[in-house]
């Protein structure tokens, strides 16, 4: 059997986009012109040197901060301009380079709030806590049992989230953002803070999303084998320009990438700087 | 979790002491103690929606005396200028101040700070000066005297004990309302955009609207005190609608501490007590008048020096569980 076009060389539409994204902080340009795009069902990794425009392209994509220049685009809809929480509720979620958990309630309770808009109890009937509320509580409370147990902390359910480990709050912060049941998670430096072994579950975890949970990723991390490991496609920010987008193998030989990270070299898997590989040197 | 001894035994005594308030007055037949009782529990209904709005939503109220005598003036005039009955009067009285908080929340709870607070502090100076000055609608200085006292059709709360059964009524309706709400979906998006709004609203909740809604409900429960009030004195002038009371009202919740339920119930129960002992003995003492803002000030110093959680995290504290100081959420 063949087919003049095989169905997986039919790219799907991107179910994200950003149209020559813009931002300036005080005359400094944080993102300069900035276009991507997602594809449904990939995992995109995004990388930079430190203070690239990566997190701001984030923030600017779920609203938290406003756009410049530009356009974000999400399933065809311009989204530029709408508050945070519209955005979140028409299915991008995303977790934060430093954790923002709501450390003082439960590990439970931290994944109920992620599951936010999948509720409908307001105040008054919450206020005489009616049985359509408590029904809804009910099942709330047991569809998150899915996602904690995805993550391994359905045993640390009634935990205050400040007492877990980084390791564990980095995973809880995932959970919140899948218990929204989103089309696409931003993740902001997941592997931070996580050692060797926990990195590489995590890996295997974000792998499993667009499978599992039909979820896109959308990942910005340092942790270069862990990007390379787990990207479909690659994106490369530097200084607030997107410099190179591809597979993760070409994103690696191209030059300008190499340039961005200070004349280093891609040496076994890990970025290294011109003076880490001097010390390499026989 | 293994409670101290101590801990327990402070647990137990506050609840001894707590249903030996609410029996005793109606015990001794003493009009004196249940009076007191009522007003512990007038201000207790305030305190609990300020406590709320202060510890859920983390935003500060400094127009709460406004709520409460924009309740007790509606019941006021309604019932003695057009003869409502008590019930609807207090219902109108508070959709009244509900559609006020609308329009002052609205446009301040949009913004980040405490835009509120200076609001609504604007705001309870106006509103006292129109309880002052439109003397065809308020009476002025003089007041309005003849309010009747509340009733449910022929169910007349006429006498102390009656009204004192009658605020406490309401008080227990109004602390089960707000400990259905923290524990439901609407509560954990305010306990949890009080800890941090970005977090919160990426999970997608509206924090704004929150807020608001928060607000309204506080000052609802401050608009239904200000009409009990009003049915029980019978009397309303401006005076108790002051600034002062604002403060107070925001005393009573940091002393006994926002975030909880029963911390402005606690607070609401140690100022009113104290303010009553002090007016009784506090003449004697050489400063006339000022001895309750002096001790309340006190208090205050030491509270939040102290005690940032306020009386009711003694417990806690006395089983040596440590209270790291609060990040600021943001």
């Amino acid at each position: 059997m063949s087919y003049p076009l095989q169905p997986q060389q039919v790219q799907p539409p991107p179910i994200l986009a950003t149209q020559a994204l813009t931002k300036v902080f005080d005359g400094l340009v944080a993102l300069d012109a900035v276009s991507i795009e997602v594809r449904q069902g990939e995992i995109l990794g995004i990388i930079g040197p430190n203070g690239a425009g990566k997190t701001t392209l984030f923030n600017l994509i779920t609203g938290i901060i406003p756009v410049t220049k530009g356009h974000v685009q999400f399933l065809g809809k311009v989204i530029t301009g709408l508050s945070t929480h519209r955005i979140a509720t028409m299915g991008i979620a995303r977790t934060f380079q430093n954790i923002r958990l709501f450390r003082r309630m439960t590990v439970s309770e931290n994944v109920l709030v992620g599951r936010h808009y999948r509720g409908n109890a307001g105040l008054v009937s919450a206020l005489v806590r009616s049985g359509a509320t408590r029904r809804e509580e009910t099942r709330l409370r047991l569809e998150i049992q899915r996602y904690l147990e995805m993550v391994g902390l359905a045993d640390k359910a009634d935990m205050p989230a400040g007492a877990l480990t980084t390791g564990q709050q980095r995973l809880l912060e995932i959970a919140r953002a899948l218990a929204a049941a989103p089309q696409i998670i931003l993740l902001d430096e997941p592997a931070a803070g996580l050692n060797t072994k926990e990195t590489q579950s995590l890996a295997e975890f974000i792998q499993r999303l667009p499978r599992e949970l039909n979820t896109t990723v959308n990942l910005i991390e340092h942790d270069m084998r862990l990007v390379m490991d787990v990207s479909d496609r690659v994106v490369v920010i530097d200084r607030g320009r997107k410099i190179a987008d591809g597979t993760p193998a070409a994103v690696q030989r191209d030059p300008q990438v190499i340039a961005a990270y200070l004349g280093g070299d891609f040496v076994n898997g890990e970025w290294m700087d011109a003076s880490e590989l001097e010390g390499r040197k026989p | 979790m293994t409670l101290s001894l101590l801990a327990r035994a402070i647990r137990a005594a506050g609840l001894a002491i707590f249903f030996a308030f609410v029996a005793i007055p109606l015990l001794l037949h003493s009009a004196y103690l249940a009076t007191v009782g009522i007003f512990i529990g007038i201000h207790a209904i305030v305190a609990v929606g300020l406590g709320l709005l202060m510890g859920y939503a983390g935003q500060v109220s400094l127009g709460h005396a406004a709520f409460y005598g924009l309740g007790a003036y509606s019941s006021a005039i309604l019932t003695t200028r057009l003869g409502l009955s008590p019930l609807p009067a207090m219902v109108a009285g508070t959709a009244i101040t509900a559609i006020i908080a609308l329009i002052l929340g609205t446009p301040t709870l949009r913004l980040h700070g405490h835009y509120l607070a200076m609001f609504t502090l604007a705001f309870g100076i106006i509103i006292q000066t129109i309880f002052n000055q439109a003397e065809r609608l308020t009476r002025g200085t003089s007041g309005i005297v003849g309010i009747p006292p509340f009733s449910i059709g022929p169910l007349r709360f006429d006498t102390v004990p009656k009204a004192y059964l009658l605020v406490l009524a309401v008080l227990a309706l109004s602390i089960f309302a707000v400990r259905n709400l923290v524990n439901s979906r609407p509560g954990r998006a305010l306990r949890a955009l009080h800890e941090s709004e970005v977090a919160a609203s990426v999970c997608g909740v509206d924090v704004p609207r929150a807020k608001l809604e928060v607000f309204v409900l506080s000052a609802i429960l401050a608009s239904v005190a200000g009409s009990l009030y009003a049915h029980f004195v019978n009397y309303v002038s401006p005076v108790p609608f002051g600034f002062g009371f604002s403060v107070q009202l925001l005393v009573m919740v940091v002393v006994g501490g926002a975030g909880s339920v029963w911390g402005p119930l606690a607070g609401a129960a140690l100022f009113t007590v104290l303010s009553q002992f002090l007016q009784k003995t506090g003449e004697r003492i050489a400063f006339v008048g000022t001895t309750d803002t002096i001790l309340f000030g006190m208090v205050l110093v030491a509270v939040v020096i102290f005690l940032q959680k306020g009386l009711v995290s003694l417990p806690s504290r006395l089983r040596g569980e440590a209270t790291p100081a609060e990040d600021s959420g943001i």
